[in-house]
């Protein structure tokens, strides 16, 4: 992996945010963090990260809305969002598809599935070559 | 027995208790009366025999005597005998003609009390002096009402008068006219019995209406809708009660969803802490797997080498998971019994749910020997439904089948469609069936039902597998909320130690 991709991670969670930062920075990705919507909004716009892993589960602004402000001046091949939810079997779940995230998976997750989706999502916006 | 009918019956009873009372009396007085008139009746006409003799005897002439007794027997059938005898006991006028100018033995005829049945005293007038009597007496066999009359003049007993009456012609013709009393009385009583009845209603009704009300709202209330209210706009008791019922129902359905409340409180608080938890544990059970691999497995960190922590880790895993399984079923089951559960439908090709969910199950049912399959009995296609929960509805069941199921048993579901005779040929299903088809320790009959309660386990069901999953209780109960939330049954047929079957239907699909 010769080139750096960046990764936000947002959840009000920082047991989250660690461990996910931890697994990621393993694998090689470099990692930001947020804590609520308007900071995940604004290191967006500074940093333009490849992928945000969103949380759905957010303080005043949910990650339903955080992902359309992002799509409103992004698409998926500038930035992917991975949305992370708690529950896999709930009806939320499905309509994130429907404000432009990308993928979701399931909190409590496995840090495998986890790397292999964000592969899978950075190899589908065209970032990462077909291996 | 209804209240309803408890009411209606004791008002009817207490009524014709009292008409039967009523109606009694008033035939006896009335028979009663019909005898005091016959009596009174034929004193006046004795007064007027008596007026004609006293003329008889004064003139010494009695042939028109005769005629008029002759007349007045002609006129009454009911009259035997009319005798007429003067001073000296001499008949001086019979209605049989033989008899004329006999001398009767003054014994016999003052005597006729010896033989008299029974001797009905007259208080009729004053005009009857204590011999003149009433009676009832046998006469050549014959049973007569008889009366006997003194004429006095100046105070001389002048005439003795004697009629007998045939007893059975007064008889019939009193019950005649007792009949027509009587028939008239039952007409009466049947119009009064007919508004007794329909009174009586009219006052269960009454009654009964409130306490139908009052258990309508309870059985609402008891199925859980807890909003029930009463409106009864009446100022007594009545509307009181239903007053303190409205109060109790508004508290109920406030505690209620203050336990729903709480109950989705404290699980969203636990599970976020518990899926950090379990996020830990997976990345250190990945990373241990890795070294495990890569070096020596005894590699110690103070005592406890890396196997062993590989193991203590995966326990301490598995118990995160039950504890967040059943948080997650119980936050379903809050959630389907507060009727908050959304379903979210769209066209979902069944068979490949099903064959998904059995997908899910390979290595389970690997471990355990257990073969699974699907049979399609009729092909369904797509269907409206939730897809996520009619998958979490089939993961419970299968679960259970595997859980449920020894080594080397089986587990078959199948997919049926049932028509409407009709639609078939339209192509219109009316619905579709699954069944779980186990060959485990099945079912007794008394716990066929209550397993789709929430938190009831059959007990003692014997070791199946070693490390036995102790369950919640509470999976068929989701189970049961999501297929009612789509309409449809789910049920449970079972042999005990054969195996069990549990079904469940999806209404109103329509075929591709
Ligand atoms: N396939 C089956 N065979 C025999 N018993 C069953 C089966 N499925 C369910 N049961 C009984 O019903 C109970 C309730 O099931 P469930 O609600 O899924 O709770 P759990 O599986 O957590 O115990 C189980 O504990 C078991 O006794
Ligand atoms: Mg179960």
């Amino acid at each position: 992996m010769s080139k750096k991709y960046k990764i936000l991670v947002v959840d009000d969670e920082q047991d989250f945010v660690d461990l996910i930062r931890i697994v990621l920075e393993k694998a090689s990705y470099q990692v930001f963090s947020a804590s609520n919507g308007e900071h995940c909004l604004e290191i967006v716009r500074v940093e333009k990260p490849d992928l945000v892993v969103l949380d759905l589960n957010l303080p005043n602004m949910d990650g339903h809305e955080v992902c359309r402000k992002i799509r409103e001046k992004f698409s998926f091949k500038d930035i992917a969002v991975l949305m992370l939810t708690v529950r896999t079997l709930e009806h939320d779940f499905v309509s994130g598809f429907g404000c432009g995230s990308d993928d979701y998976m399931g909190k409590p997750f496995e840090p495998k599935e986890l790397l292999a989706r964000i592969k899978n999502l950075l190899r589908q916006a065209g970032k990462l070559a077909v291996e | 027995m209804s209240i309803k009918l408890k009411i209606i019956l004791l008002i009817n009873i207490a009524f014709c208790l009292a008409i039967i009372f009523i109606s009694y009396t008033s035939i006896k007085f009335f028979r009663q009366s019909l005898e005091q008139s016959f009596i009174s009746n034929n004193v006046n006409v004795i007064k007027d025999i008596a007026r004609l003799g006293k003329q008889a005897i004064s003139l010494g002439e009695y042939e028109e005597l005769n005629n008029a007794i002759a007349v007045l027997r002609s006129l009454d059938s009911a009259i035997y005998y009319v005798a007429i005898l003067d001073a000296q006991g001499k008949v001086i006028a019979h209605t049989d003609k033989a008899m004329i100018n006999k001398i009767l033995p003054s014994k016999s005829v003052f005597g006729v009390f010896h033989d008299s049945l029974e001797i009905i005293k007259l208080e009729i007038s004053d005009d009857l002096k204590a011999k003149d009597q009433f009676f009832v007496n046998m006469e050549n066999g014959l049973k007569l009402y008889t009366f006997t009359y003194q004429s006095t003049l100046k105070g001389e007993r002048i005439a003795f008068i004697r009629m007998g009456f045939l007893d059975d012609v007064i008889v019939l013709r009193m019950n005649k006219t007792h009949d027509i009393f009587t028939r008239n009385l039952a007409y009466k009583i049947f119009y009064v019995l007919i508004a007794i009845v329909l009174f009586s209603i009219y006052i269960s009704i009454i009654f009964t209406r409130y306490i139908n009300v009052f258990s309508k709202a309870l059985k609402l209330l008891g199925d859980g809708k807890f909003g029930t209210k009463i409106t009864v706009a009446s100022k007594d008791e009545i509307g009181s009660l239903s007053a303190d019922f409205n109060k109790m129902a508004t508290r109920l359905r406030e505690i209620d969803y203050l336990k729903e409340e709480f109950i989705s409180n404290v699980t969203h608080e636990l599970r976020s802490p518990l899926g950090a938890i379990e996020s830990y544990l997976n990345y250190m059970i990945d990373e241990d797997l890795e070294n495990m691999i890569d070096k020596d497995e005894k590699l110690t960190v103070k005592g406890i080498n890396l196997s062993e922590r590989h193991e203590y880790l995966n326990r301490m895993r598995s118990n995160t998971r039950r504890l967040r399984k059943f948080i997650n079923n119980l936050l379903d089951v809050s959630k389907i019994e507060s009727g908050n559960i959304h379903l979210d439908k769209k066209m979902v090709n069944i068979f490949n749910l099903v064959a998904e969910v059995k997908d899910l199950f390979y290595m389970q049912a690997k471990h355990k020997s257990i073969e699974m399959k699907i049979i399609v009995e009729e092909s369904a296609g797509y269907i409206y439904i939730d897809e996520d929960k009619i998958k979490q509805l089939l993961t419970n069941l299968v679960n259970n089948a595997i859980k449920f199921t020894g080594k080397g048993g089986e587990i078959t579901i199948i997919l049926s469609a049932l028509f409407h005779a009709e639609d078939r040929t339209k192509n219109f299903m009316h619905s579709i069936q699954i069944a779980v088809v186990d060959t485990g320790i099945g079912l007794e009959e008394k716990n066929l039902e209550q397993i789709f309660d929430k938190f009831e386990q059959v007990k003692n069901k014997g070791p199946i597998q070693d490390n036995f999953d102790k369950g919640t209780g509470l999976g068929l109960a989701v189970a049961k909320g999501i297929v009612e939330a789509h309409g449809g049954k789910i049920w449970v047929q079972s042999i005990f130690g054969k195996g069990s079957t549990f079904y469940f239907t999806l209404p109103s699909v329509i075929i591709e």
